[in-house]
């Protein structure tokens, strides 16, 4: 195994996937190592089925590797770290509706969220203060659609798979949750 | 730029499973460790000397990884190299 030309620890995970857009295995080693557990504790948040966990880490990373090109392109600004999460929410949500289809369905730990409101933006930057105090009084079904939602980037649709739930409880729930959030911070 | 970081306190609940955090603390590590590369580092640290089931999971996605990187995404750029250089190095 090659290695990366320059310190990998100077580098950033951007870099990092512009690396890996290229072929280069060890920075693609590099980035699993950085982002891996970080990954796992976040999956394992949402499912707590520890198989369906490595499933989805599994293509997840095998997406990075065989598309890192697509990120290293898109110049939006986004975190590489976020970029990945995006692709790893989106595995999960197949992975349950793979399961749906066989049999039971998976159990959900707790998902996140939907489409952003300004005091959602503010959300899935920093939480704390006065949100803080909302987000903590927020009843737990609402709390999960609205994680589902904003921090984790989901549709309605993918958010009802995720968390088991119909379409409908779950554009009621969000509805509730925000009108919940804008009165807490009114 | 300089970041405010997760305290440790909960960075190690994270590692532990987050059972012990509040829902706000959760929330707003979560969106953090999207964006900070520092915690996220401080957080594998964590994994590594208190959430064994967690390192072993890692480890495990690696070796069924690993296989598979040779035979996909670099397949066909090795294909075309190495096409290319036994046409100048035959022996190689």
């Amino acid at each position: 195994v090659r290695s990366v030309r320059k310190a990998p620890r100077a580098l950033d995970e951007e870099r990092l996937v512009r690396l890996v857009a290229r072929g280069d295995r060890a920075a693609f080693e590099e980035l699993y190592r950085r982002t891996a557990p970080w990954m796992a504790l976040r999956l394992r948040r949402r499912c707590a089925d520890e198989q369906i966990v490595a499933e989805v880490m599994q293509e997840t990373y095998l997406a990075v590797w065989r598309a890192a090109g697509a990120f290293a392109g898109s110049s939006t600004g986004g975190t590489a770290a976020g970029w990945l999460w995006t692709i790893a929410a989106r595995r999960l949500v197949d992975a349950f509706r793979r399961r749906a289809h066989h049999a039971e369905p998976p159990a959900a730990a707790a998902l996140p969220d939907a489409a952003p409101a300004a005091e959602e933006e503010a959300l899935a930057t920093t939480v704390g203060g006065d949100v803080g105090d909302a987000l903590r009084r927020l009843s737990p079904e609402l709390r999960q659609v609205l994680q589902a939602m904003v921090l984790d980037g989901l549709s309605v649709r993918e958010t009802a798979v995720l968390l088991g739930l119909p379409e409908g409880t779950v554009k009621t729930r969000a509805r509730r949750a925000r009108i919940a959030m804008r009165e807490a911070l009114a | 730029m300089s970041v405010e970081h997760a305290s440790m306190r909960i960075i190690d609940g994270y590692a532990r499973g987050g059972t012990d955090l509040a829902a706000d603390e959760m929330w707003a590590l979560e969106a953090h460790l999207e964006a900070c590369g520092v915690c996220r580092d401080r957080l594998s640290a964590a994994v590594t000397a208190e959430a064994p089931a967690v390192a072993a999971l890692v480890g495990t996605v690696w070796s069924g990884l690993e296989p598979q990187l040779a035979v996909i995404a670099t397949m066909p750029r090795q294909r075309r190299w190495s096409a290319w250089l036994s046409r100048w190095m035959p022996w190689s």
